[in-house]
């Protein structure tokens, strides 16, 4: 059939009624209420995902195009990890993508302009915890992007370390180096302060 | 005895899953390991508790909305796509035939479809979407139609550009060409025929359903609106829901829709194309606040693909815009519209809501508090917030 139809709404009923791989199944068919059903069952973690990688002022569009590739590769989905681990791997490659087209369009010395610069220190608590926070933004954007990619997909997301080395491609071993690194890294940059 | 410290790749194995008894052991005497150990979890810890921002409401609903008009833009289903599941939807009707002679559920919760589908010969069709609003687009040629008992709630229904066929449990074959139905036989249960142009027939067992020779091809001249079943309900913010105050006190109407005669039929893709890409620029108008353009957009594209899964969309985004664009009395008309035609849209709460903030801020507060209570138990927290507070407006107004 050459006519393309859309399905706009959303798989009625509670989500948890279609596991997550059906829904990729249904997917890879052209069901656009699964790709619908899938967006809103793991958008939440894609956003905080890409939020924590990436530039924030470009999240929204980084999880739209997530989305998208999952849809474009539903068929290509082999079960080597959960979906949701999946899809984060989807977002790794969109965000760095979308790093190498920044990369392109910006020098580096311009790559931290609008970026939460630390203010200098007062007595005040709610300052001192926002400057904390952003110290540790700070501290994680500067990670070498391997590094933060197995931080945040570990660390925060809770991704089994197998998962996330099948995902991003590279042997656990080298994903526990990254991770311990990334770890150190960060433990040091944040030595000295606390919230 | 202090066994030697781990390397720090087997160190950060363990944080992630778990010591073994050899690490466990080793920090509990090493407090080298043990401080650096601590150190970690605090950083990490921190990191977890640093708030991230997430996108607004009515951000992700465009999101939603934008990702999957892309995707049903980027991506048609191929041939081979059909063959690749094809194998395992056979499977999986093999299985179902097993497990429906036994007692209990007779289809798994996980599994998508209800129906297998048999084709004769060449045919062209497409699976629009899954349970429990099953729909199968049927352009040229012949199906056999297996479907599987449905739930309470589900149903599944084949539809060509001038007709719908919707069974509950039976098996039959149908046949289409370029979009229109041909014909209809029942080999058991029970099939309702629907064309546009012409009255619901009731077959069963053994009946069959023909075209009359005398059918001219037809676009539709008016809008239809498919009744719809899903239920679940989409996330908006109270500032979504609530549509600007206006004044005029004019009560809900029937809206009357002006649909362009078309004497030649277009192809069913060009349709479904042109409604594509007229929904698109509504949506595109809507986003750079032409709210008056949307309105427009968003009822052309319904009535140039009235049958498409689209045109729900299309006639709830357009009372939206309606309200957006400071004409309420055209927006009540509208959304009113919508819940008659699409009552059991997931949308449907979410509009009831609307209007009757539109109701409210018309002076009809009998009107309103009907609608509000419709949404109150809505399971979307937006939704219900914005009737409770609708509800509470309307006892104050009284008091």
């Amino acid at each position: 059939m050459k006519g393309k139809l859309l399905a706009l709404r959303r798989v009625a009923g509670d989500p948890v009624e279609m596991s997550d791989v059906a829904l990729l199944a249904a997917c890879a068919v052209g069901d656009s209420a699964a790709l619908g059903a899938l967006f809103d069952r793991h958008r939440t973690a894609v956003q905080r995902f890409l939020a924590r990688l990436a530039d924030q002022r470009d999240t929204d569009d980084l999880v739209q195009e997530t989305f998208l590739q999952v849809n474009r590769s539903a068929d290509r989905f082999r079960g080597r990890s959960s979906v949701k681990t999946w899809i984060l791997g989807i977002a790794v490659n969109v965000s760095r993508r979308h790093r190498r087209t920044e990369a392109r369009r910006h020098s580096a010395t311009t790559s931290f302009v609008g970026q939460p610069q630390p203010s200098p220190m007062t007595p005040d608590e709610a300052t001192r915890k926002r400057q904390f926070a952003v110290h540790l933004q700070r501290a994680l954007a500067e990670l070498p992007c391997d590094l933060r990619e197995a931080f945040v997909m570990c660390d925060l997301e809770g991704v089994p370390g197998a998962e996330a080395a099948a995902v991003l491609g590279v042997r656990e071993g080298t994903l526990w180096w990254r991770l311990s690194e990334a770890r150190k890294t960060l433990r040091a940059a944040l030595e000295g302060m606390s919230p | 005895m202090i066994t030697a410290c781990p390397t720090a790749t087997d160190l950060a194995a363990a944080m992630s899953n778990g010591p073994s008894d050899a690490v466990r052991q080793h920090i509990a005497v090493c407090a080298r390991c043990a401080d650096e150990w601590d150190a970690v979890e605090r950083v990490v810890a921190s990191y977890r508790k640093l708030p991230w921002q997430d996108a607004s409401a009515a951000r992700i609903e465009e999101q939603r909305t934008t990702l999957l008009a892309s995707a049903a833009l980027a991506k048609p289903v191929s041939a081979r796509r059909w063959v690749r599941w094809a194998v395992p939807a056979l499977a999986a009707a093999a299985v179902l035939v097993v497990v429906a002679a036994w007692p209990g559920p007779a289809m798994s919760p996980s599994q998508p479809f209800h129906a297998t589908l048999t084709t004769h010969g060449e045919a062209a069709f497409v699976r629009i979407s899954s349970r429990p609003d099953e729909v199968v687009m049927l352009d040229t040629g012949t199906l056999s139609v297996e479907v599987t008992p449905l739930a309470r709630g589900e149903r599944f229904r084949v539809v060509t550009t001038d007709a719908e066929v919707e069974v509950r449990g039976t098996a039959f074959e149908i046949t289409a060409d370029h979009g229109r139905l041909l014909a209809v036989h029942v080999w058991h249960g029970r099939v309702e025929v629907r064309p546009l142009a012409g009255e619901t027939v009731i077959l069963t067992l053994g009946d069959s359903w023909a075209t009359p020779a005398t059918t001219a091809i037809v676009v539709p001249v008016s809008p239809v609106m498919p009744k719809l079943s899903s239920e679940q309900v989409p996330t908006t913010s109270r500032a979504e829901i609530e549509p600007r105050a206006g004044t005029d006190r004019v009560r809900p109407r029937k809206a009357t829709i002006p649909i362009p005669k078309v004497s030649q039929p277009s192809a069913p893709e060009q349709i479904v194309d042109l409604g594509t890409r007229t929904y698109q620029e509504a949506w595109s108008a809507l986003r750079a606040g032409d709210h008056a353009s949307a309105a427009r957009g968003f009822e052309r594209a319904a009535t140039v693909a009235p049958r498409s899964a689209l045109s729900e969309d299309a006639w709830y985004w357009r009372a939206v815009s309606l309200a957006r664009a400071g004409q309420p009395a055209e927006a009540r008309a509208a959304f009113t519209e919508f819940l008659e035609h699409y009552r059991n849209s997931p949308r449907a709460p979410q509009a009831s809501a609307m209007l009757g903030w539109l109701l409210f801020d018309a002076g009809d507060l009998a009107g309103a508090e009907d609608r509000f209570r419709t949404a109150v138990a809505d399971p979307a927290p937006t939704v219900r917030d914005s009737a409770a507070q609708g509800l509470d407006a309307i006892r104050r107004r009284r008091e």
